[in-house]
């Protein structure tokens, strides 16, 4: 960080939250924000309460950020933080603020609204003759997913990669806002199927810090392993899916199979296979099974056996650019369900919840999924969650994806696509 | 809590509903069951248990089920994810571009009726306020077996208006 941008943040007045304080920035300090920071890392924007708020990691803590709206406007981040666009767009789509100075003002999720892009779709004109594009989405695929993807070819290479979304936009923060935390939990646990362990529990922690309570140490320990398991089948859809792409069939379905197996063992052993609105804040809505832990174990040896084969010279060529990613996904697997394996044999005993008191506060919780750090806001009221903001890595995938697509073919684009495994539902909300 | 009703379904059930399907499929249309799918605002947890009836295969017995990209091929549209406002036109456009016969099927509990987010501003609601659904597969997420469960009941009850290919003419005597 500059010292100007420190001088800047260390002069700002502080309001209580978790686990680092709010520091809330006069706009003319926060306009300053824009000229970028090459040693703090953006994680997202979003407007509450007539403020703009903006989470930053610096030297590996958050930094959290606030400054009152002026007449609906504030200064936008992204001329310096290029991730902050998207939070931008979304936050005007949602509450009609507008980011001065914005690098991009199209739409996110209000697609064709009158007043906001009459010309929606739009995308980056072709830079000239020779170039062309091609549209693909939101139906597309075996298995379809919901967003649009626009490519500029040069010849038959990528030249640039555009993405529509806002197909999956089911207005989640609106549904969470004015709930108990114990009732918002369900929809924290439909933003990912694939992440949905991952969501409810950053989003159940954000609600026991603000509430000023923690989950019993059985809940905890279970939750890491739930946690886990979630990473190792989301890396087994992802290299199933990818092994597909590269034309290894038998591969893909060897790991299919894997993840299967693994998920009709969380069945037996906390009695739904995606393990869908058990983290609940407070801990655990259910306990874990222990006699059907053999099951998990032996299924999860399955599944550390079955990745080894993506280290193969033969299978790394088929998989081109997306064979580093795929190597770290595949050691990540073995990794986290050694880790898991041992975790279910030292399982401490004791209760799953604790009750949540109706508190006022507000916290920021954290948790790692396959693809990345997701981060839930929460401002509570007496209870009742007043605000509620979603962070998840699919917004930082999503353009690192479009600027590793330049220069391959749609082959090559097709297996970095899969090993990413990108959630729009994450990223639309 | 959403309990899954079906935690512990034996392999071996789903694998007699799967064969049953392939029967079906072969009965009826002389090939498996053909499916468009369209993803109308999911979480995803859907497309897990799609993708995981996909690896259904074993051996000679196959799924009776091929996903496809291309609307003009298949039977069926199966439909996940509550229906958003922004995807409810490429859904009707996936299902004009599909010749008939064609079957819709709304897959998981959004798609039956909204599920959780029924109410919420950018959403209709379940597939039927977007297509004429022909086939409602509760769960949140459906189980594979239920799904195959689910488009077998489907073939079975249409198994006339689905026949396509034509009966074998024995030559008489």
């Amino acid at each position: 960080m500059t010292a100007d941008f420190a001088i800047l943040i260390g002069s700002a007045a502080t309001e209580p939250a978790s686990p680092v304080a709010l520091r809330v920035l006069p706009p003319e300090s926060w306009a300053r924000l824009a000229a970028g920071d090459a040693t703090a890392r953006f994680l997202g924007l979003w407007i509450a309460r007539d403020r703009v708020h903006a989470l930053f990691e610096h030297n590996g803590s958050p930094l959290f950020l606030a400054s009152p709206l002026v007449e609906r406007r504030y200064a936008a981040l992204s001329p310096g933080w290029t991730l902050a666009a998207w939070f931008e767009r979304l936050a005007h789509d949602l509450t009609g603020a507008i980011a001065n100075n914005a690098a991009d003002t199209r739409p996110a999720i209000r697609h064709g609204v009158a007043g906001t892009d009459a010309a929606w779709p739009r995308f980056i004109e072709t830079p000239g003759e020779g170039f062309y594009q091609i549209g693909q989405g939101p139906v597309s695929g075996l298995i379809a997913t919901p967003a649009h993807r626009r490519f500029t070819l040069d010849g038959a290479r990528i030249a640039r990669l555009e993405h529509r979304l806002g197909y999956a936009h089911r207005g989640i923060l609106a549904l969470m806002r004015g709930k108990s935390p114990r009732a918002a939990a369900r929809f924290a646990a439909r933003i990912a199927g694939g992440a949905t362990v991952a969501h409810a529990l950053a989003f159940a922690r954000a609600a026991e810090a603000a509430s000023g309570t923690t989950a019993p140490p059985r809940a905890e320990t279970l939750r890491a392993i739930m946690l886990n398991i979630e990473r190792i089948t989301s890396d087994l859809s992802a290299l199933a899916a990818t092994a597909e792409a590269a034309g290894h069939l038998r591969r893909a379905t060897v790991l299919g199979r894997v993840r299967a197996e693994i998920a009709a063992a969380l069945a037996l052993v906390f009695g739904h296979r995606l393990m869908m609105d058990l983290v609940v804040p407070g801990g655990l809505a259910a306990d874990a099974r222990p006699d059907e832990f053999p099951r998990l174990t032996a299924a999860l040896a399955a599944a550390s056996r079955a990745v080894r084969g993506i280290g193969r010279v033969s299978v790394r060529r088929d998989l081109r650019g997306a064979a580093p990613l795929a190597l770290a996904r595949a050691r990540s697997a073995i990794n986290l369900a050694a880790t898991a394996r041992d975790a279910l044999a030292a399982l401490p005993e004791g209760i799953i919840a604790h009750p949540l008191p109706a508190a006022t506060g507000m916290a920021i919780g954290a948790a790692a999924s396959a693809t990345g750090m997701i981060h839930h806001w929460v401002m509570l009221e007496a209870g009742q969650i007043a605000d509620v903001f979603v962070i998840d890595p699919a917004t930082r995938l999503l353009p690192a994806l479009e600027a590793a697509s330049v220069g391959m073919n749609f082959d090559e684009f097709a297996l970095l696509s899969e090993i990413y495994g990108i959630s729009f539902g994450a990223v639309d909300l | 809590m959403n309990p899954d009703p079906d935690p512990a379904t034996p392999d071996s059930t789903v694998r007699v509903l799967a064969e049953r399907l392939a029967a079906s499929g072969q009965a009826l249309l002389g090939r498996s069951l053909a499916v468009r799918h369209v993803d109308a605002g999911s979480c995803g947890g859907c497309e897990i248990e799609l993708a995981a009836v996909r690896v259904l295969r074993d051996g000679l017995s196959r799924s009776g089920i091929t996903f496809t990209d291309d609307p003009r091929a298949a039977d069926v549209l199966l439909i996940t994810g509550v229906a958003t406002t922004n995807l409810a036109e490429a859904a009707q456009r996936t299902l004009a571009a599909m010749a008939p016969p064609r079957f819709v099927v709304a897959m998981g509990d959004c798609a039956v009726d909204g599920g959780v987010f029924k109410g919420s501003a950018p959403v209709l609601g379940g597939a039927e306020r977007i297509l004429p659904v022909d086939l409602l597969i509760a769960g949140c997420p459906p189980t594979p077996r239920q799904i195959i469960a689910g488009l077998l009941a489907l073939l079975e009850a249409n198994a006339a208006p689905v026949r396509r290919t034509p009966r074998r003419i024995e030559p008489k005597a």
